[in-house]
């Protein structure tokens, strides 16, 4: 039975922004400035791990990668809108290009990750397979199932590209408390299974710096991921 | 049967890099939540010379308007009618070519309103707008017109552009004798080179008098 689907019906689950350049070697000078101003900027912004070159820091807003040839902000809890994710990743982008005085982009890419439970595995399977995006006739192959679980698509032009996965997953959490807790439950198990999609919209071409608004850049990105994934669910 | 993955919470120690296949094959993008340990991917397009074109990093789009996007497209007006401008001009029609100036000139305020974009864009847009008002209604020649177009043009390839790299378009207007500050400030800055050019000619007199003694 065929399922409608429609990237309303997904929630936002992971979102990533991240730029890559040539070997930024004021790095090994500079990290310090970049860990004060964010600091300054973020709420409970701690160093978790710091070498000469790879530093990660870690806030309430998400987590914070600095190294030698690329920088990134990732956070499990992007709003809904990304006006604030948009707006975090601009400021510490902006905090490392001046200090790091980054001036090509060799690479912007945005992946985010979209998620829909469902009740069951078999039906998040169903779901996938009734967008028809494999033209495939159901038959077991490689012995190992009759239909795909996970799809993969990649389209690129010498400007931009995208990557899109659509996997049906399944989850557990298995958690054992410290008895310290005195919890009248000493362990949690949790299952759950869903659709998942997840998109890499990146910049092929080198991006100069005085053409990166990182705010605009992700928030227009965003539409543009919404759009194509209706298109492609035949919306 | 699938594996059952456990989901792991968000944690400040490292993780493992993003899936790798069989033989080695990397799905290389953006990567996930935490940095890979080896983070020296291959870097697609860092051999391509030209920049991206500013219309596939921010396609149009009606139904979003951000100010970037929103001054990209009126830039784009704006070269349009300097191009007439430039056309008219240079077929010796300068009342064609005043009129799409003035055209030009009706879309800056609509600039000025994005200036929020940053501080390099707001001193382009301010100087062309003193430019147009110091004009006091006399026609711009090819050479201005050429030159706005190309700083105007330039402005919309990288509209995120410093102060200081601002600056340099703001010498190019000036350089093509336009007027880019308002009058009481050059009136100002004429005043306080006249001054001093009074005060070096006072010390020189002082020098050549000491000369003398």
């Amino acid at each position: 039975m065929p399922v409608h689907l429609s990237v309303a019906d997904f929630k936002a689950a992971n979102a990533v922004c991240e730029l890559r350049y040539e070997n930024a070697y004021l790095i090994y000078d500079r990290t310090g400035l970049v860990c004060r101003e964010a600091r300054g900027f973020y709420t409970n912004c701690n160093v978790v791990t710091a070498s000469p070159n790879q530093t990660i820091f870690q806030a309430d807003e998400g987590a914070f990668a600095l190294e030698l040839s690329q920088c990134r902000f990732s956070t499990n809890r992007p709003d809904p809108s990304l006006e604030k994710f948009a707006g975090h990743c601009k400021t510490f982008f902006d905090s490392v290009t001046i200090h790091l005085d980054v001036r090509v982009f060799t690479r912007v890419g945005f992946r985010i990750t979209f998620r829909k439970d469902y009740k069951d595995l078999d039906e998040a399977k169903a779901a996938l397979n009734s967008l028809k995006l494999v033209n495939l006739r159901p038959e077991e192959r490689f012995g190992a199932a009759p239909e795909p679980h996970e799809i993969f698509f990649r389209w690129e032009g010498n400007q931009v590209g995208a990557m899109l996965r659509l996997k049906a997953e399944s989850g557990k959490i298995d958690i054992t408390l410290p008895p310290e807790l005195e919890a009248e439950k000493s362990e949690i198990h949790k299952s759950f299974n869903g659709l998942i999609l997840d998109v890499d919209y990146y910049t092929v071409a080198p991006v100069e710096r005085s053409q990166l608004d990182a705010s605009a850049w992700i928030l227009r990105s965003a539409r543009t991921i919404r759009k194509n994934l209706d298109t492609i669910f035949g919306n | 049967m699938p594996d059952t993955n456990t989901i792991e919470f968000p944690k400040p120690a490292l993780e493992p890099p993003p899936a790798s296949g069989t033989g080695g094959y990397r799905l290389s993008g953006t990567q996930g939540g935490a940095p890979a340990r080896i983070a020296r991917h291959a870097v697609r397009g860092s051999t391509a010379l030209a920049p991206i074109e500013i219309d596939k990093l921010y396609p149009a789009d009606k139904n979003y308007v951000s100010d970037l996007i929103a001054a990209l497209s009126v830039l784009a007006d704006a070269i349009g009618l300097l191009e007439k401008a430039r056309a008219a001009a240079r077929n010796k029609d300068a009342f064609t070519a005043d009129r799409y100036w003035q055209r030009f000139q009706s879309l800056l305020p609509g600039l000025f309103t994005r200036r929020k974009i940053g501080d390099g864009y707001g001193a382009v847009i301010n100087a062309l707008h003193f430019a147009c008002v110091n004009q006091h209604g006399a026609p711009v020649s090819l050479e201005q017109l050429t030159t706005v177009w190309r700083v105007i043009k330039e402005l919309r390839n990288a509209p995120v552009i410093t102060f200081e790299q601002a600056l340099k378009y703001v010498q190019e207007l000036e350089d093509c004798h336009l007027q880019v500050y308002p009058t009481t400030i050059s009136e100002l800055i004429q005043e306080t080179e006249d001054d001093e050019s009074i005060r070096g000619d006072d010390r020189s007199d002082e020098r050549s008098l000491e000369a003398r003694l």
